[in-house]
């Protein structure tokens, strides 16, 4: 009978798994994790699939790239057309990547946030970080967002009458959608780049997560959009000082397919746009008129765009050093924005001394001659620099919203397809684009009129 | 131990003393089937030596004289095993020769296998259908569940709806997410492996569990319903026998034809008129030098005055000759030949029986040089130790699958990423040498490249034949243990443990030479602007892809069994125990590039830079990383439960319980768990004292109740992350969220009612058996779409709720006895579906688009609607004056097609019906007379609706082809009245394109009947000298697939398969057994 002693013991080691709390504790997907540490924080912020990513139909929109009827008739999405020609219902119902895109790093923000005040309460400098990191990011969506859905911040007030966003500041995904007004997501927006200046590092690297210069340099584009020009050139100013790298394009080999190290000095923050077929399409050409206000000697003309003949221009070469479109924060962003607002704040010699600071690393260094501009003159080089430096990062889109409130800079756009031309006129409700259907359909907010 | 004695239990009770002096002595005995005891009058029984041979009477009794001495008794009976025994005369007692039925082609006495228990089909108040070999036998193919179809109630192979991730339903669908399947269990345990790797001829009975009281000891995960397979053992006493078996199947190849294209004439014709409004010079001056289709290459030569317009045509008009479909049909595909052996050696003696089984599948696909073997070992033991007290069962079970494909596959013809091939492309010229196809890149800048330093860059299809071999290689094992003692007379104890493992590895050998690696390699390849110098980051040499999936468990199950029996009138059955499980799988994958066959050496690459493209300097990517790993875990404990009371066999009681708790991720502990149950109840009305029909002399009604339960593993209760290691940016690991945090996580459950009434008529010539059921959906698991503001477009949930309601009929009438044996077997299923509850309004621009199917196994389910729907736009017809297809907005015809559309409400829109069927079922008949046996079956789907393709102009107008169609267009005034197929729209409308695909008149009924398939067996006679080696000899021809008898749809289309056909196919078979 001794060999029949084992299933006694077999039985007892049944129950005694069986009683065991442990063996059910083994995670079901050895990948998964249920995000407690701090680790665990940063690697959601680390995602660059979801963060530093940005809206695309700034770039659809503005008047920067014209399409050939060609490269119209091969665009796929009615979302592409649309977006393009400013259609009054430019969706088609489908879903928009601009829109779901940027909420959800509002979503995985406000995750990150509700950990850190669960389990990380007390102050501690990484658990600082983070929580600026995602209060950083958090506004970057939703400035991204204002851009696009809402209507332009009114120079004339009246912003606490316009629709705004629906800010979110929990996850939880039943928390009902409302939308703010203006002012109160400018306001928001505001307060977040300031509480995350205050937690966020001097310098962490890969520029894909923000530094207080980061955060101050979005500060400097928010107010700029809301015409706080004192606040923005401050910032501007503020962020150059602590920023200290720049990059010179007569160090570069323009010449190349591919010019541009990722992560170079000119990047304070990096964030790319989204890129539906559009914005790779052989038959979007630089708009003539641009391409020709690059002088002699401008570096920028052979190290963003491809001469396809016949004057045709592509732009082919980006600042991230790989085939995704920059769209993040740059040094030559902030020394327009700097000479700009000291410019409108009356301090000419500092707008100067900004303007000239960019043109000197953007020119050949034989053909460079400092800026002496003033007055209307020197508004109009520094915008006019704006369109140069800045193409294809959405930015003339929010400086259309922005210039068409100022008298003398009022710009109707045309674009012409097939023999037709389509008009976008100063200060159109167009200029903010719908609430893509679903979300009017799940969440009952109050749609953009388009007319 | 006597290991292969006789088969055969002998009942002796020897006499203390022996009794002289008498010349002979009487020796009594009897003859009874070994499993039901039934006297086999008849049979013949012989003594050696002396050749005294007698025929037992009707009851099975028979008297023989013999001296004393030791003789060797024989005994025959037809459809029994011979069966021998040596014995000294006299005898004090007398004697019962107990006989086993042959294995194959006799019918079996119906024992219902839940895989904890085997209950006789009478004591079951729940919903079984059961299988037997020879309906597991019947059909031929490689795989066990096609051999389900049409021969089990209630039970379904989708061929619509959500098909690949949804392949079979058991009454209807129970859940609404993507963990639909039946549980499957093979020897008692669920198997975790592929149901491909089961030989079917080592299956003895397949039971099919469909309500609560029959299923809900599987507890959590028997909400789809259970099969329940058990393999073949050997039999105690049954002298060695070996079985054979054989058969080839040749399946016709599919026809190329069957893919509703663009003819070449189209394609062309489509190709000049874009080509002369421009439309190519996008792609013509797109500095990545994308390809262009002959046809434009030529149109652009006259353009530019290279070659004559003539000669231009004439090249052109050569193109369309050629069919890229003839060409397939040709040279790339083939007919499938499927054989199939299989050896079984099964044997036993008082004490201990066995079974090995061999079974070898050599399968040549319908692809050329796609091939597929199986060999299956099955090797069993059974032990009766202790004076039967101790049963011990070993188990071994071992596959090893191995496919090969050449890596041509005619559906993956790629022009470019975006479209087919075009369908002029020639694949071999008159003399069968292949040719080249364009592909990707413009032939001229390839032949640039090529004359720069770069590889070949053609691609040749016939070429490829071989030159990327793949190779899947899956080894299964399974081991079984079970021990079961008697502890006291009713009570025993049961151990049982399996472990499973299975080892999967796929690899493909790209060969240096193959269009993948040469164009590869190019594409990297990086030219020094200043030295002019080739450089490969990719380096020259083989690609080796390699995938293994390694996967193990171990299942462990004690269990208590009691039986009891008093006062003549009560039987109890009780069993409880407590289960163990705890699978883990990992996986991993990756490749080697530069690899050299010949030393299986290869050469690193760098994944973290960024390499411009040779046809695109200006792009850049990472070179292909296939780096993947992953580990998971699954861990289960249960307890069960199970209860049957009869009284007088009359009145049966079930109880059933089970509780199950798992390592799902994130729920608290007590929320793990979740208790499911049954009751049923069973009444013999038929024996009851007032009961007094004599035409329906066996009447008996069931009726059961209880919660079976249905887990969805990926979803948790809290926040969780996924960690992904790959990132081309920051080369930095991050985590994805996977779900958002869900506290009111549930498991699925499913409340199941089922009403029975089995029954038989005087003669026994008419049985059956109707059920009727209602399965309500609770807390089931759905995506609803959610506002993107929440960060989230689509949520996972305890959401919805659904309600189905349906019956199965099962007839078997038996219409001629005798030399002429005829019997049918009936099946009809009825089923109605609704989704009951779902808290969120589904765009009804996906129902049209994806009601039928759903999106990627997303569903949209509507309250009122089954989950699977049929949903259209009403059609008024084509605009006489443009072809435009007509529509309806607000009441009026309408050519607005956005504000149709946009308009679209579940109230404005047409719902048809279920994309599945309502009602489906089969008709079988089969004949015997002398040797021969033929079975037809006749096959039917009633009662649901599908959709119909037809052309869309917006990728005929990208350049990308499209459908046939095309061809039937309306393309003047008075073509309405032939052709319900809209005009080519100028300029591109999608919205046009979206309203036609979702109107109505492409809706048509799915109805159909379908003469399935014919068995057509010989038996060769016994009595034949030359048939005399054999105990049983059959041959067999079996046609599948073989002709649509009846369908409602006018159109050409097969409702289940669409503008293909299900593949016609004709085996030719043996079976012997000696």
């Amino acid at each position: 009978m001794k060999k029949y002693i084992k299933y006694p013991l077999l039985l007892t080691t049944f129950f005694l798994l069986l009683g065991c709390e442990e063996f059910l504790e083994p995670k079901p997907d050895q990948s998964l994790v249920v995000p407690k540490t701090l680790n665990d924080v940063r690697a959601l912020l680390d995602n660059t699939v979801v963060f530093n990513v940005q809206t695309a139909i700034p770039y659809l929109a503005s008047d920067e790239f014209i399409l050939s009827d060609a490269g119209y008739a091969a665009l796929a999405t009615p979302y592409e057309r649309g977006v393009y020609l400013w259609e009054d219902d430019p969706f088609e119902d489908q879903p928009v990547a601009d829109w779901a895109r940027m909420y959800t790093q509002v979503f995985y923000a406000n995750v990150a946030l509700e950990i850190l005040d669960k389990y990380h309460a007390g102050a501690g400098q990484e658990a600082d970080h983070l929580r600026g990191t995602a209060l950083f990011l958090r506004s970057y969506a939703y400035h991204q967002l204002l851009q696009v859905f809402t209507l332009p911040y009114q120079r004339e007030g009246g912003n606490d009458s316009k629709l705004g966003l629906v800010l979110r500041d929990v996850s939880d995904i039943n928390a009902p959608a409302k939308r703010s007004n203006l002012q109160e997501t400018y306001d928001q927006v505001i307060n977040d780049l300031n509480l995350a200046f205050a937690l966020l590092p001097e310098n962490i690297l890969p520029k894909t997560r923000p530094t207080k210069a980061a955060a101050q340099g979005l500060l400097a584009k928010v107010q700029l959009d809301v015409f706080d020009f004192q606040g923005a050139s401050q910032n501007a100013e503020k962020t150059l000082q602590r920023y200290t790298g720049r990059l010179d394009f007569n160090t570069l080999n323009v010449a190349l397919a591919r010019p541009f190290q990722p992560f170079n000095q000119e990047m304070i923050f990096y964030s790319a746009l989204l890129t539906p077929g559009f914005m790779r399409s052989p038959e979007g050409f630089v708009n003539s008129k641009i391409m020709s206000s690059y002088e002699q000697g401008d570096l920028r003309k052979q190290a963003y765009f491809l001469d396809r003949g016949q004057n045709r221009f592509t732009f082919s070469k980006f600042l991230t050093g790989a085939t995704q479109f920059f769209g993040g924060i740059s040094v030559g962003e902030l020394q327009l924005i700097a000479a700009e607002g000291f410019y409108r704040t009356g301090n000419e010699v500092k707008s100067l001394k900004y303007l000239n600071e960019l043109l000197e690393f953007r020119y050949r260094k034989v053909s460079f001659k400092p800026v002496l501009l003033s007055g209307q003159e020197l508004l109009d080089r520094i915008l006019e620099e704006r369109k140069k430096e800045l193409i294809g990062r959405g930015i003339r889109w929010s400086d259309l919203r922005r210039l068409n409130q100022f008298e003398g800079s009022r710009i109707a756009l045309e674009k012409t397809i097939n023999g037709q031309t389509y008009r976008l006129e100063p200060g159109s409700p167009k200029y903010s684009f719908p609430i893509p259907i679903e979300e009017i359909v799940q969440s009952g907010i109050e749609q953009n009129p388009r007319n | 131990m006597r290991l292969l004695v006789a088969l055969f239990t002998v009942l002796l009770y020897t006499g203390a003393h022996e009794i002289c002096g008498q010349t002979t002595s009487p020796v009594n005995g009897s003859v009874v089937d070994i499993a039901s005891g039934q006297a086999l009058a008849g049979a013949m029984i012989t003594a050696e030596p002396g050749r005294i041979t007698v025929v037992a009477d009707k009851n099975g009794e028979f008297n023989l004289d013999l001296s004393p001495g030791s003789y060797v008794l024989t005994a025959q009976f037809l459809g029994y095993a011979t069966f021998k025994i040596q014995l000294r005369i006299p005898l004090e007692s007398s004697l019962t020769l107990q006989m086993s039925a042959l294995e194959l082609g006799l019918e079996e006495v119906q024992v219902l296998a839940t895989g904890y228990q085997e209950i006789p089909k009478s004591r079951a108040s729940g919903s079984f259908v059961s299988v037997d070999r020879e309906l597991i036998t019947r059909r031929v193919s490689t795989n066990l569940i096609d051999r389900l179809e049409d021969v089990t109630s209630g039970l379904i192979l989708n061929r619509t709806g959500d098909v690949g991730r949804d392949p079979i339903s058991i009454r209807g669908r129970s859940t609404l997410g993507r963990f639909s399947q039946p549980l499957i269990v093979i020897d008692n345990f669920p198997y975790d492996g592929s149901l491909e790797d089961i030989n079917p001829n080592d299956v003895e009975s397949i039971t099919v569990l469909r309500d609560a009281a029959a299923a809900s000891i599987w507890g959590a995960r028997a909400g789809n319903g259970v099969i329940v397979i058990t393999t073949k053992s050997g039999k105690p006493d049954l002298p060695t026998r070996v079985s054979f078996s054989a058969n080839s199947n040749w399946v016709a190849p599919p026809d190329a034809f069957w893919n509703p294209l663009l003819s070449p004439e189209d394609y062309i014709d489509v190709e000049r008129m874009l080509f002369n409004t421009g439309f190519f010079n996008a792609t013509e001056n797109n500095p990545s030098r994308p390809v262009l289709s002959p046809v434009v290459e030529t149109l652009i030569l006259a353009r530019d005055g290279k070659i004559s317009g003539a000669e231009a045509n004439g090249i052109i008009d050569n193109f369309s000759r050629n069919d890229l479909r003839r060409d397939i049909n040709k040279y790339l595909y083939q007919n499938q030949l499927n054989q199939q052996y299989s050896l079984g050696i099964a044997g036993g003696g008082k004490s201990h029986a066995y079974r090995v089984g061999f079974g070898l599948d050599e399968n040549q696909e319908n692809v050329v040089g796609d091939e597929n073997r199986r060999i299956s070992l099955n090797i069993k033991n059974d032990f009766s130790l202790m004076n039967d007290r101790l049963k011990i069962q070993t188990g071994l079970y071992g596959v090893k699958s191995t496919s090969t494909g050449a890596g041509v596959d005619p559906n993956s013809l790629q022009f470019n990423n975006a479209s087919y091939m075009y369908p002029y492309a020639r694949l071999a010229d008159d003399n069968g040498t292949p040719l080249a196809v364009e592909r990707d890149l413009r032939a001229g800048f390839k032949s640039q490249a090529l004359e720069s330093g770069l590889l070949e860059w053609t691609y040749v299809p016939l070429e490829e034949i071989g030159r990327s071999p793949q190779k899947s290689v899956r080894n299964d094992w399974r081991l079984n243990f079970g021990a079961n003692y008697q502890i006291l007379k009713g009570l025993s104890a049961a151990v049982q443990y399996q472990y499973w493992e299975n080892r999967s590895s796929n690899e493909t050998i790209y060969a240096e030479e193959s269009f993948f690696v040469r164009n590869l390699v190019n594409s990297f390849t990086q030219l020094n602007a200043t030295n002019g110098l080739l450089s490969y980051p990719i380096p020259k040499g083989s690609i080796y892809d390699w995938s293994n999936f390694n996967s193990g468990s171990h299942n462990g199950r004690i269990q208590l069994d009691y039986q009891k029996s008093w006062a003549d009138k009560w039987d109890l059955t009780m069993l409880g125990g407590t289960e163990i499980k705890s699978l883990a799988a990992v996986n991993l994958m990756g490749r080697y590039y530069g690899f050299n066959p010949e030393f299986y050496s290869s050469l690193p690459v760098n994944y973290q830079g960024q390499f411009s493209q040779y046809n695109n300097p200006f792009s850049a990517s990472l070179i292909p990383n296939r780096d993947g790993q992953s580990k998971t875990t699954d861990r289960f404990t249960s307890v069960f439960a199970n209860a049957a009371l009869s009284h007088q066999k009359r009145y049966l009681l079930t109880l059933s319980a089970r509780k199950d708790a798992s390592n799902l991720f994130g729920v608290a502990a007590n929320q793990k768990g979740v208790p499911l149950w049954s009751a049923g109840l069973g009444w013999t009305l038929s024996d009851e004292g007032f009961y007094n029909w004599n035409a329906l002399p066996y009447v008996r009604l069931r009726l059961s109740y209880g919660y079976n339960g249905n887990i969805d593993r990926s979803l948790s209760a809290f926040t969780t992350a996924t960690t992904v290691t790959f990132n081309p940016i920051t080369q930095i690991p991050y985590s994805r969220i996977v779900n958002p945090p869900n506290e009111n996580l549930r498991w699925e459950r499913i409340k199941i009612i089922n009403g029975g009434l089995d029954f038989e008529n005087k003669s026994g010539t008419l049985s059956g058996s109707l059920e009727v059921y209602r399965k309500a959906g609770i807390d089931l698991i759905g995506i609803a779409p959610f506002a993107p503001s929440t960060g989230i477009s689509l949520f996972t949930g305890n959401n919805a709720a659904t309600n189905t309601t349906g019956f199965d009929l099962n007839l078997e009438s038996f219409n001629l006895k005798g030399t002429w044996n005829w019997s049918a077997v009936f099946l009809l299923s009825g089923i109605r579906e609704e989704v009951r509850d779902y808290k969120n309004e589904v765009p009804v621009l996906n129902l049209l688009n994806n009601g039928a199917s759903g999106l990627g196994g997303t569903y949209f389910p509507v309250v009122g609607k089954p989950l699977f729907a049929i949903y259209s736009l009403p059609w008024e017809g084509l605009n006489p004056n443009t072809g435009a297809p007509v529509g309806i907005l607000d009441g009026e015809p309408s050519e607005d097609y956005r504000a149709i559309v946009t308009g679209a409400t579940l109230d404005n829109i047409i719902y048809h019906g279920p994309a599945r069927p309502s009602f489906f079922g089969s008709l079988r008949n089969n004949l015997t007379v002398r040797g021969f046996s033929l079975s037809v079956n006749i096959s039917y789907r009633l009662g649901y609706y599908f959709k119909r393709t037809s052309v869309e102009y917006d990728p005929i107008l990208l350049g990308r082809g499209g459908h046939s169609d095309y061809a039937l267009r309306w393309k003047n005034p008075g073509d309405e009245l032939i052709t319900q197929v809209p005009s080519m729209p100028s300029p591109r409308n999608t919205l046009r394109d979206l309203f036609y695909r979702n109107s109505s008149v492409l809706v048509e009924k799915g109805d159909h009947v379908r003469l399935q398939d014919i068995r057509l067996g010989y038996q060769l006679p016994q009595n034949r000298s030359w048939a005399k080696a054999f105990q049983r000899a059959e041959i067999f021809f079996y046609a599948n697939n073989l002709a649509m008898i009846w369908k409602a749809t006018d159109t050409d289309w097969d409702p289940d398969f669409g503008t293909f056909r299900p593949l016609r196919s004709l085996a030719l078979g043996v079976n012997l057994e000696f």
